[in-house]
């Protein structure tokens, strides 16, 4: 079973070919790296694999299941969690709610359980703020639990995202771009963070610049180019690939 | 605070103050709706006075018409009101911000044109007329039995609000409002849920329809256009959003002010036209931003006084 599995995927934004016939699988408790250049197609293919967009051709299986052109809710719901390049915070909310919101990723809010409270209703709340308060530990912001992430330094804005996305427990963690922005003093956190969820079982897609990172954490990298796989295997093999190379060149810098 | 919201009616004093002490409370209670919907949810409804006359024009129906008690009568207005309102409301499953403001402008104008024009459910231009006053086993209550009534059913819609607000059902709202596109990838059904607050909102404002008709004796549509709308807003906006004990105190606040400011004629109306300018210059809200900004004093000072070190975590602000 595949954590997460594009079949042949392509998909065309206007007259420009994105993602040309990808096939890539994540299997449970493994890091795949994923590299190319700017405009390579990396984006996109983090968009499809999340539900963000759908495929024009091919097909998406989350854990066996096929879930083409379905709801991006369903892709979170099936166990498929994501972080964000661009940083997307719920901004008027304190660091502890927007974890809290990963960590009732699979339950269905209603308005009899806000109003009738039964015990149940406050035993699942607690376990919700222990998962919530684990994440927060685990990235180093225990501290911050109460602030509004408004308040937030960039580096701190993407552990909480990281932060949130672990406390959904996903099946499937998508990481664009995890480390920009952080504190180099915060990085083992960061990497002892993703590795844990991958030794736990979870299978991630690691889209990063920074070349140390991905040579840490990737247990197989794939390169991409003009929207296609052109490289796939150890860092080594896939930076020497010529179409890779180039932005490939600086392994160790930031 | 909540109680000395409580205790107004006998600082202003008499039969007078207990009439105000309702009318202060319908406030609290149309204005914790609009909490709901635009607080929690994120939705700029222009829609909520209109729907606080469906509460309103269903107390008066039933209880004249049909003879129904009161109590019987206003689970039926909030129902009558949260249905309307998840209509009113469709539209948020596709658009937000601005444009759902104008289409829920237009839906209020149609319900006040509804208000009008179906003589035999709302009376028309002449309104509804002739609702008893509250009565409990055919004794009818004063205006202290009224102003209680209307207490013990406000501080059941303030539970009811803040609950929601401290619920997993709560947080989804607000990361459905903060960032859509973040919430559904966290397997937030955001459309849905935003239908859902509307119509709870909505279902608020039936509530304090229901009071209004009891308490008047009387209902016309003049009560429930688009003024009545923009007094919620600005409530909303000076206790700042999702601000439940705010609300509270703006929507007590407010009644007040509007009643010593109706003894001198309209300037009422300019007296809410300034407030807006200013609520709108200070875009927080007044009370929440005050809020805040001694919860972040208290903060930082408590972090001064514990250690010495700055930066809780190490890393650079």
């Amino acid at each position: 079973m595949t954590a997460v599995r594009l079949e042949e995927v392509t998909r065309d934004f206007g007259g420009v070919r994105a993602v040309d016939a990808v096939t890539l699988g994540v299997e449970p408790g493994e890091i795949v790296g994923l590299v190319g250049a700017n405009g390579s197609g990396k984006t996109t293919v983090v968009n499809l694999v999340t539900g963000s967009v759908a495929p024009s051709s091919g097909r998406v299986l989350v854990g066996d299941v096929d879930l083409t052109g379905a709801h991006s809710v369903r892709y979170a719901r099936a166990g498929v969690v994501r972080t964000f390049q661009s940083l997307r915070l719920f901004e008027a909310m304190s660091v502890l709610d927007n974890v809290l919101i990963g960590a009732q990723r699979q339950r269905r809010p209603t308005l009899a359980e806000a109003w009738a409270r039964p015990p149940r209703f406050r035993r699942r709340e607690r376990s919700l703020r222990a998962a919530a308060t684990g994440a927060l530990d685990q990235l180093g912001l225990a501290a911050l639990a109460g602030r509004p992430v408004a308040e937030l330094s960039q580096g701190q804005r993407r552990r909480v995202e990281l932060a949130r996305a672990l406390a959904a427990q996903p099946s499937c963690l998508v990481l664009d771009e995890p480390a920009a922005g952080v504190d180099p003093a915060q990085m083992d956190r960061l990497i002892a963070a993703v590795t844990g969820a991958r030794d736990a079982g979870c299978g991630v897609l690691l889209v990063e610049h920074d070349v140390a990172l991905v040579v840490g954490l990737a247990d197989r990298v794939i390169g991409m180019a003009g929207g296609a796989i052109v490289s796939e295997g150890t860092f080594a093999a896939v930076s020497a690939h010529p179409d890779l190379a180039p932005h490939l060149s600086r392994p160790g810098s930031p | 605070m909540l109680v000395g919201a409580a205790l107004l009616p006998l600082w202003v004093g008499g039969r007078y103050g207990f009439g105000l002490g309702t009318t202060a409370v319908i406030a609290v209670v149309t204005a914790l709706g609009y909490q709901v919907t635009y607080g929690f949810s994120g939705q700029l409804s222009v829609a909520h006075g209109p729907l606080v006359g469906v509460g309103a024009y269903t107390v008066a129906q039933l209880t004249t018409t049909h003879h129904w008690s009161f109590w019987a009568a206003l689970p039926v207005a909030a129902a009558l009101a949260a249905a309307v309102g998840a209509v009113v409301g469709l539209p948020g499953l596709r658009v937000r911000g601005d444009v759902l403001a104008l289409v829920t402008l237009g839906a209020g104008e149609i319900l006040q044109s509804l208000y009008l024009n179906t003589q035999g459910l709302t009376g028309g231009y002449q309104g509804v007329a002739g609702i008893p006053p509250l009565s409990v086993r055919g004794t009818y209550l004063g205006a202290p039995g009224l102003y209680a009534a209307a207490l013990l059913i406000g501080l059941i819609v303030l539970a009811a609000v803040a609950g929601l607000g401290s619920s997993p059902l709560g947080r989804a709202w607000r990361a459905g409002r903060d960032d859509d596109l973040a919430a559904r990838a966290f397997g937030i059904r955001t459309g849905l849920l935003r239908l859902l607050a509307f119509a709870v909102g909505a279902g608020m404002a039936g509530v304090a329809g229901g009071l209004y008709a009891v308490q008047n004796g009387f209902v016309s549509s003049v009560s429930f256009g688009l003024n009545q709308t923009v007094v919620v807003i600005l409530v909303v906006l000076i206790a700042g959003q999702g601000r439940v004990g705010a609300t509270v105190a703006a929507a007590v606040a407010a009644s007040v002010a509007f009643d010593r400011l109706t003894r001198y004629g309209s300037i009422s109306e300019g007296a809410t036209g300034a407030a807006i300018l200013v609520v709108v210059a200070l875009r927080l809200g007044l009370i929440g931003a005050a809020w805040s900004r001694v919860g972040a004093t208290a903060r930082s000072t408590g972090r001064a006084l514990t250690r010495g070190r700055r930066a809780p975590d190490g890393g650079t602000p």
